[in-house]
C-alpha cells in the first residue's frame, strides 16, 4: 500500500508536469510558425493531448479558456465519422463545423492521431483562430451575418493529410475558398507541425510510463482538482442566487436588447448554473452552442490558480435549454460567438457577490474591441491590409484595491498592438493614446479606467465597429457607481462629428477621417464616500478623476488652487451625504 | 593578476587568478556599502593585490533596487499624447481565470510623466517639429520637482533619434543635476511600451549605480587593488565603468551571465561545440544552451518575472530558470499532491538539517537522508548537518501519504530531478536540439549532486563537473570578454533590400560598437558579428540570419540562409513566400587575456578509503559506495559509479554504471551509464 501510494504521488507529479511541458512545446511550435496575428500576437489558440474519450490529458499553459472545455468533444465527432480504426499514423483532421463545435468557423481545430505500438492511444490537437476562413467578410463582426453558412467554409471532421501526405484535392478546395490562402494555409501547416511535436512527445512519455500509468496519474490529478473545487463550493453558503443584465443589441437589430439571466444554486459541494432565463437565440451572429462562459466563471471562483483539467469542472452542472442564445440550433449565426461571454461571466459574479464579497470584483467593461478594426488596400504596397487593435478596457474595483486600468479581455491573455507597429504597417497615424479620465466607476475602490485612442486614416479604408456595453454600464458593487460606457466617434474630413453605433460595418472611410475610440471603465467597489480623501486628491492630481467628479461622486472638495483637500467643505459634503 | 568580485544577496565572492592558480574566498555581503564586503573577502585571501591588471565586478544590487523599489525618483518625457503608454502596457494579463489579477506597478506615476510637442513618423520623417521652447519649460519643471533621473522616449525614435537627442541637450542645460537617458541610446527597435519601460528602468537605477560604482572604485583602490574595472553584463560579456554608469540596466543579470561565460570558455578549451550549462544553487536552477562557444541572448526580459514584471529590451543570456534548488521546500498542496518549490528555506533558517530552526523538508534534507551528501563534510566540514532533523522534517511532510521518510526523500529528489530535466529540455529539445548530442556542464552547489540523474533522464551521454564547481560562476568573470550588442529596426521587403543601404545601416551600428569598445580600452583583437532578423511576410516571429560575406548577393544569400534556418527550426520552408527584414543586430566582442588552468597533481592514495551507505532506488535499499576526496584524484584517475566525489562545497553523485575520468585540468568527465 505504502509503496503504491509512494509511486503514485511522485509519478503523478512527474507525469502531470511533463504533459504540461509537452503541450507548451506544441504551443511554442504553433505560435512561432503561425501567420495570423490572432495566433501569434493575440494568442487565440490552444494545444492539447486528448484521450480517446475526448478528455484533455494535457493542456498548454495560458491557453485561452474559450478553447479549453470542449476541444476533445469535437474529436469524438471525427471518431464517429472515421471509426476508431479509421486513422493511420500521419493523418491530420480539420474541424470547424459551427453546429458541432458551437463556435465561429474561424476557430479551426487540427488534430492528429497518436499511435504507440501500432495502437491508437490519443490525439494531439490544436485549435487556432484563423484570420480568414472565407465567407461574407474577412472577420466576423456583429451585424455581418445571419446564418453560419455566410460565415465561411464549414469543414466537419475532414482529413487534410493521410499517412503523412497532404490530400491535395481537399487542400485545393480549401485554398480557393479563402481570401488570404497563404496566411490561412500557413496556419494550417503550423498547427500540423505542433501536433507532430505532441505525437512524438506523448510517445516518449509512453516509452517511460505505460498508458495505464499515464491515465492513472491524470485521473489522480483530476481527483485532486475536483476535491479543491468541491471544497471551494462548500465554502459558499447553500442557496439560490440570481442576477440579471442585458446585451445592448442582438447583432442585427440595433435597438433590441438581449436579456441575460443567471441562476446559481449551491448545495453542499455542488453547484448548478442555470441559464434558462437568458434570451432565445437571436438573428445576429452572437449565438453559440457551448457551456464555456459558465465553466470559465465557475473556475474563476473555485480553482483560479490551478491549471484547467477535467476535475476542476466536475462539481458544476450547467443547464441551458436547446434554442437559447448559447445553445443555439441551425440556422443560427455564430460569427461573434463569444461576444456575450464577458457579460454572462460578469453576471454570474454579480449573482454571487453578496455571499463571496472578498472574491468578486465589480463589473467589467466587456469586450475590448470598439471600432479599431480597419482594412483595405495599402496605398504604397498595393497589398490588402487588415489592422485589428484590441483596445484595453477598465476592470471593476476589487475588494481591497482599485480596478485595473487597461486590462485585457475577460476571456484570457490577449495583447494590444503597439502604435509603432500599427503605423509601420498600416496607413494609420495614431494622434493619441491615453487613459480616459472619469471613466472608472466611483467607489471606495475605484473602477479601472478605459482608454481613449484616436486613429487618423491616411488613406481610404473600410471600418468595422463592434461596440458593446454602451447601454448596460459596467455595474458597481456594494454602493460603488457604474463605470463609463464605451463611445466611438467619427470625425469626417470636413470636421463634422458622428457617434457610431453597433451595426456600423464595412463602412468606407475617406482619407483624412479620424476615429476616436473610448473604451469603458470598470464599476466601483464600495461606497465612494468611504474612499480616503487623500486618495481622491491623488486621483485628481494625476488626472484620473476630475475635480467636479471628486466633489459630486466622492464628496471631496478641493482648495481653490486644486492642490489640497478642503477639509471643512469635505466633511460637510460627506455629512450631508449621510 | 585578475580579480573577480561578485556581490550576491547573502554572500560576496571573490576569485583571483595569478598565473595558472585560481583561488576563491567568500564574505558576508554588506548591504550598506557593498564594497566593504568585497574588501573583507579580498582580505581573507591575504594576497598582495598590487599587481592587479583587471577587476571584474558582478552584482545583484541593480536588480534588487528594482525589485525592492529602491531606485531614484524618476520622471518620464514622452511624445505629446502618449505619456500613458507606460501605464497602459500591452493591455494583457497572464492568468486567464484570475479575475482579481494585479498589474505591474509602474515606476513613474502619471504626475511625473511629461509630454513634449513633437512627432516623428514610422519612416523617420518629422510630422511635428520638436518644440524647444516647451521642452525647456518641461525641463525646468523637472529640475524644480526634486526629480533625480529622467527617461526620454519618443515615438519612432528608433528610426530617427534627433528629437530625443535634442531633448537630452535641453535637459543637460536646464536640469544638469538630473541623471538622464533616452531610448535611442539603449535600443533602436519598435514597440513603444517595451522601449519606454527599458528607458525608465535604466533611468531608475542610474543615480544609485553611479554612486555605487564610485564607491566601489574608491574602496578597491583603498585595499590596494589597482587596475581597470570591468562590469559583468547580462549579455554574456563585460563593459567599462563609464558605460556602466550610462547603461546600468545592462548589469541586471550578471550572475547567470558569468555562469554562461564560464561554461562557454570551458567548452572552448575542451572543444565541445554543443553543451548545456546547468547551474543549480539554493533557490533556483538555470539551464543555458551554448553552441559553438557562443552565448545566446533573448529579449524582452521581464524584470520580476513574466507575469508581473517590467519589460527590458536589453539582451539577457537566454536561459530557462526554475524555482527549485537545494533549499526548495517540499510540501503537500491542499489537494494532497507532493510538490517541491518554488518557495525556498533560504540561507536562514535554511534546510531543517542545518539545525538553525528550519522545520520544513527541503531538497538538501532529502539528499542527506539518501546519503548523497555527507553530514560531516558539508561545506568543507565547517557546518555539521543534523540527519535526525532532516528525517523528522521529511517524515512529517510525507506522513499523510503513508510514506516512510526514505521513500519520501527519494520522491522529493525524483520530483526535483524531473523539474531540472524539464528546464534542460526547454533549452535543448524545445529548441530542436537532440540531448543525445549535448554535454551537460554541471555547477553550483547542488548541480553536481543532481546532474547525473538529469542527464540520464534526457539521454545525455556526458556530464562535466568543473573544478571548484560551486564557484564556477566566479571563474566566468575571469575569462569574460567585453561585449556590446546594438540593434536597429529595419523593416523592408527582402527582395527589395538595397545592399549598399544595408551596409550603411550596419556601418552605423558598428561605429557605435567600435566607440563602445575603444572606451573600454580595447582596440586590437575585436570581432563583430552581423545578423539580420527576417520573417516570412505576415509572420510575427523572426529568425536571426548571419549577414556576413554578402559580397553583392545580399538578397539571394539572406533568403537562402533564412529558408534553411526556418526549415531547421520549424521543419518546413515556403520557397514562394515573400520575406521581410525586421531588425539588424550586431554583437561586438573585444577579447581579453585569459588565465590558464593548472594541470592537476594528486594521487589516488587516500581516495576511496571511506565507504558510505547511499540510496539510489529506495526499493533496493542502501548500497555501500566509496567516497572519494576530489582533491586526491589526479589526472587520469578513473572512478566507477556508484560512488561519491566530495569537495569542500559540493558533491558529485555517480549512479551505478556512470564512469568518471579526471582530465588534465581537474574536470570530472563522466560518461553516463
Amino acid at each position: 500500500m505504502a509503496v503504491q501510494a509512494y509511486l503514485d504521488a511522485v509519478t503523478t507529479e512527474v507525469i502531470s508536469h511533463t504533459l504540461t511541458a509537452y503541450t507548451d512545446e506544441m504551443a511554442l511550435a504553433l505560435e512561432r510558425a503561425a501567420y495570423s496575428p490572432m495566433i501569434r500576437d493575440v494568442r487565440d489558440y490552444c494545444a492539447a493531448i486528448v484521450d480517446l474519450e475526448g478528455r484533455t490529458l494535457g493542456y498548454n499553459t495560458g491557453g485561452l479558456p474559450t478553447h479549453y472545455s470542449d476541444i476533445g468533444e469535437h474529436i469524438l465527432d471525427g471518431i464517429e465519422i472515421y471509426g476508431e480504426d479509421g486513422f493511420e499514423p500521419g493523418d491530420a483532421v480539420m474541424m470547424n463545423h459551427a453546429y458541432t463545435c458551437g463556435q465561429h468557423a474561424n476557430n479551426v481545430e487540427i488534430y492528429t492521431p497518436i499511435f504507440f505500438d501500432r495502437q491508437l492511444v490519443a490525439f494531439a490537437a490544436t485549435r487556432a483562430h484563423w484570420q480568414d476562413i472565407g465567407g461574407i467578410t474577412a472577420n466576423r463582426p456583429t451585424y455581418a451575418t445571419s446564418d453560419a453558412i455566410q460565415e465561411g467554409l464549414q469543414v466537419r471532421s475532414v482529413k487534410v493529410f493521410r499517412a503523412g501526405k497532404p490530400i491535395d484535392d481537399v487542400l485545393r478546395l480549401i485554398r480557393y475558398n479563402l481570401r488570404q490562402p497563404d496566411v490561412s494555409l500557413g496556419d494550417l501547416r503550423a498547427q500540423i507541425a505542433a501536433c507532430r511535436v505532441g505525437e512524438r512527445r506523448f510517445c516518449e512519455l509512453l516509452e517511460k510510463y505505460s498508458l495505464d500509468t499515464v491515465h492513472a496519474a491524470t485521473e489522480t490529478v483530476w481527483d485532486q482538482s475536483e476535491a479543491l473545487a468541491r471544497a471551494a463550493v462548500e465554502e459558499i453558503p447553500d442557496g439560490v442566487y440570481e442576477a440579471e443584465s442585458f446585451l445592448d443589441d442582438d447583432g442585427y437589430h440595433p435597438d433590441r436588447i438581449v436579456p441575460i439571466h443567471v441562476r446559481v444554486e449551491v448545495s453542499g459541494p455542488k453547484m448548478t448554473i442555470d441559464l434558462s432565463g437568458m434570451a432565445d437565440q437571436v438573428t445576429g451572429p452572437i449565438n453559440s452552442r457551448t457551456h464555456v462562459p459558465a465553466l470559465i466563471a465557475f473556475k474563476a471562483l473555485t480553482t483560479p490558480d490551478r491549471a484547467p483539467d477535467v476535475g476542476c469542472f466536475r462539481p458544476v452542472t450547467v443547464v441551458v435549454p436547446e434554442g437559447k442564445l448559447i445553445n443555439a440550433v441551425p440556422p443560427a449565426a455564430m460569427g461573434s460567438w463569444s461576444w456575450p461571454f464577458p457579460t454572462i461571466i460578469d453576471t454570474f459574479f454579480r449573482a454571487l457577490a453578496d455571499v463571496m464579497p472578498g472574491q468578486v470584483a465589480a463589473g467589467n467593461c466587456g469586450m475590448p474591441y470598439g471600432a479599431g478594426f480597419f482594412y483595405g488596400q495599402h496605398p504604397t504596397t498595393g497589398r490588402q491590409f487588415v489592422s485589428l487593435s484590441l483596445l484595453p478596457v477598465g476592470w471593476g474595483g476589487r475588494p481591497s484595491e482599485n480596478g485595473v486600468t487597461s486590462g485585457g479581455m475577460i476571456l484570457g491573455y490577449v495583447r494590444d498592438c503597439p502604435v509603432e507597429v500599427t503605423e509601420t504597417f498600416y496607413p494609420l497615424l495614431v494622434d493619441r493614446l491615453m487613459v480616459r479620465p472619469d471613466s472608472g466607476g466611483a467607489g471606495r475602490f475605484r473602477g479601472g479606467l478605459g482608454i481613449e485612442c484616436v486613429f487618423h486614416c491616411e488613406a481610404q479604408m473600410f471600418n468595422n465597429a463592434e461596440i458593446g456595453r454602451t447601454k448596460c454600464a459596467p455595474w458597481g458593487l456594494f454602493g460603488g457607481k457604474p463605470g463609463a460606457v464605451s463611445e466611438n466617434v467619427l470625425q469626417h474630413p470636413d470636421g463634422s462629428q458622428e457617434v457610431i453605433r453597433s451595426g456600423s460595418i464595412n463602412r468606407l472611410l475617406p482619407s483624412g477621417t479620424r476615429l476616436t475610440v473610448r473604451t469603458g471603465g470598470g464599476g466601483g467597489y464600495g461606497n465612494p464616500s468611504l474612499r480616503e480623501p487623500e486618495r481622491v486628491l491623488e486621483d485628481v492630481l494625476a488626472g484620473y478623476v476630475s475635480r467636479e467628479a471628486a466633489e459630486a461622486e466622492y464628496c471631496v472638495a478641493l482648495t481653490p488652487d486644486g492642490s489640497d483637500i478642503d477639509w471643512d467643505h469635505t466633511s460637510r459634503l460627506r455629512r450631508d451625504d449621510g | 593578476m585578475l580579480v573577480g568580485t561578485d556581490v550576491g544577496g547573502t554572500f560576496t565572492d571573490v576569485a583571483v587568478a595569478v598565473g595558472d592558480e585560481i583561488v576563491f574566498a567568500k564574505a558576508p555581503t554588506t548591504p550598506r556599502n557593498m564594497a566593504d564586503g568585497i574588501a573583507d573577502a579580498l582580505e581573507r585571501l591575504g594576497m598582495d593585490l598590487d599587481a592587479t591588471e583587471t577587476v571584474f565586478h558582478g552584482t545583484t544590487a541593480i536588480i534588487n533596487a528594482i525589485l525592492e523599489r529602491k531606485g531614484a525618483k524618476t520622471a518620464l518625457v514622452t511624445t505629446e499624447g502618449f505619456r500613458d503608454v507606460y501605464e497602459l502596457g500591452r493591455g494583457s494579463r497572464w492568468d486567464p481565470y484570475d479575475m482579481l489579477f494585479p498589474k505591474p506597478e509602474p515606476l513613474v506615476k502619471r504626475m511625473q510623466r511629461y509630454e513634449i510637442r513633437e512627432r516623428t513618423r514610422a519612416d523617420g520623417q518629422v510630422q511635428v517639429p520638436f518644440d524647444r521652447h516647451q521642452a525647456q519649460a518641461v525641463a525646468r519643471e523637472i529640475a524644480a520637482s526634486g526629480t533625480e533621473a529622467v527617461a526620454v522616449c519618443f515615438l519612432h525614435a528608433y528610426a530617427a533619434p534627433e528629437h530625443e537627442a535634442r531633448m537630452l541637450d535641453v535637459l543637460a542645460k536646464e536640469a544638469p543635476d538630473v541623471a538622464r537617458t533616452a531610448s535611442h541610446e539603449l535600443v533602436r527597435e519598435y514597440r513603444e511600451y517595451e522601449r519606454t519601460s527599458t528607458t525608465v528602468l535604466n533611468a531608475y537605477v542610474m543615480p544609485g549605480t553611479v554612486g555605487y560604482l564610485g564607491a566601489l572604485e574608491q574602496r578597491l583602490r583603498s585595499v590596494g587593488c589597482g587596475g581597470r574595472v570591468l562590469l559583468m553584463q547580462s549579455n554574456g560579456g563585460c563593459m567599462d565603468v563609464e558605460r556602466g554608469k550610462r547603461v546600468p540596466l545592462a548589469l541586471l543579470e550578471s550572475g547567470p551571465s558569468s555562469g554562461a561565460i564560464a561554461a562557454a570558455e570551458l567548452a572552448r578549451r575542451m572543444d565541445l561545440p554543443r553543451v548545456v550549462a546547468f547551474d543549480m544553487g539554493g533557490t533556483t536552477a538555470k539551464a543555458t544552451l551554448i553552441e559553438d562557444f557562443a552565448i545566446r541572448t533573448e529579449r524582452p526580459y521581464y524584470v520580476g518575472g513574466e507575469r508581473l514584471g517590467l519589460p527590458s529590451l536589453l539582451p539577457v543570456v537566454d536561459l530557462a530558470e526554475i524555482g527549485a534548488g537545494g533549499g526548495s521546500v517540499a510540501f503537500l498542496d491542499p489537494a494532497g499532491a507532493l510538490k517541491v518549490g518554488p518557495r525556498s528555506a533560504g540561507a536562514v533558517p535554511g534546510p531543517a538539517c542545518y539545525g538553525a530552526g528550519g522545520s520544513e523538508a527541503t531538497v538538501t534534507d532529502a539528499d542527506l537522508l539518501l546519503g548523497r551528501i555527507d553530514a560531516a563534510s558539508f561545506f568543507g566540514g565547517e557546518m555539521r548537518l543534523n540527519v535526525d532533523l532532516a528525517e523528522r522534517a521529511v517524515g512529517r511532510t510525507a506522513e499523510p501519504l503513508g510514506l516512510s521518510p526514505l521513500q519520501a526523500a527519494e520522491g522529493i529528489v525524483r520530483i526535483v530531478d524531473n523539474a531540472m530535466a524539464l528546464a534542460v529540455r526547454q533549452v535543448s529539445i524545445e529548441r530542436g536540439r537532440d540531448p543525445r548530442d549535448l554535454t551537460l556542464i554541471a555547477f553550483g552547489g547542488a548541480g553536481p549532486v543532481h546532474a547525473l540523474a538529469v542527464a540520464r533522464q534526457l539521454g545525455m551521454p556526458r556530464v562535466i563537473v568543473p573544478p571548484m564547481a560551486a564557484n564556477f560562476s566566479a571563474f566566468g568573470m575571469l575569462v569574460s570578454d567585453i561585449r556590446h550588442d546594438f540593434s536597429q529596426t529595419y523593416v523592408a521587403p527582402l527582395d527589395a533590400v538595397d545592399e549598399d543601404e544595408l551596409e550603411r545601416a550596419f556601418s552605423l551600428l558598428e561605429e557605435l560598437a567600435r566607440g563602445a569598445l575603444s572606451e573600454a580600452g580595447v582596440l586590437s583583437e575585436t570581432q563583430i558579428e552581423r545578423v539580420v532578423e527576417i520573417r516570412y511576410l505576415g509572420q510575427e516571429h523572426t529568425l536571426a540570419v548571419p549577414a556576413e560575406s554578402l559580397n553583392g548577393h545580399a538578397r539571394e544569400l539572406l533568403a537562402r540562409r533564412y529558408h534553411d534556418k526556418h526549415e531547421a527550426v520549424y521543419g518546413f520552408r515556403v520557397p514562394y513566400e515573400p520575406m521581410q527584414t525586421v531588425n539588424l543586430r550586431i554583437t561586438a566582442t573585444g577579447h581579453l587575456p585569459k588565465p590558464t588552468l593548472k594541470a592537476r597533481s594528486g594521487s589516488l592514495a587516500g581516495a576511496g578509503e571511506r565507504v558510505r551507505p547511499v540510496i539510489f532506488e529506495e526499493s533496493d535499499g542502501p548500497r555501500h559506495v566509496p567516497v572519494h576526496r576530489r582533491e586526491a584524484l589526479s589526472a587520469g584517475a578513473t572512478v566507477i559509479g556508484p560512488a561519491l566525489i566530495e569537495e569542500a562545497t559540493s558533491t558529485t553523485t555517480l549512479h551505478p554504471g556512470d564512469r568518471c575520468e579526471v582530465d588534465t585540468i581537474g574536470n570530472l568527465v563522466i560518461e553516463v551509464g
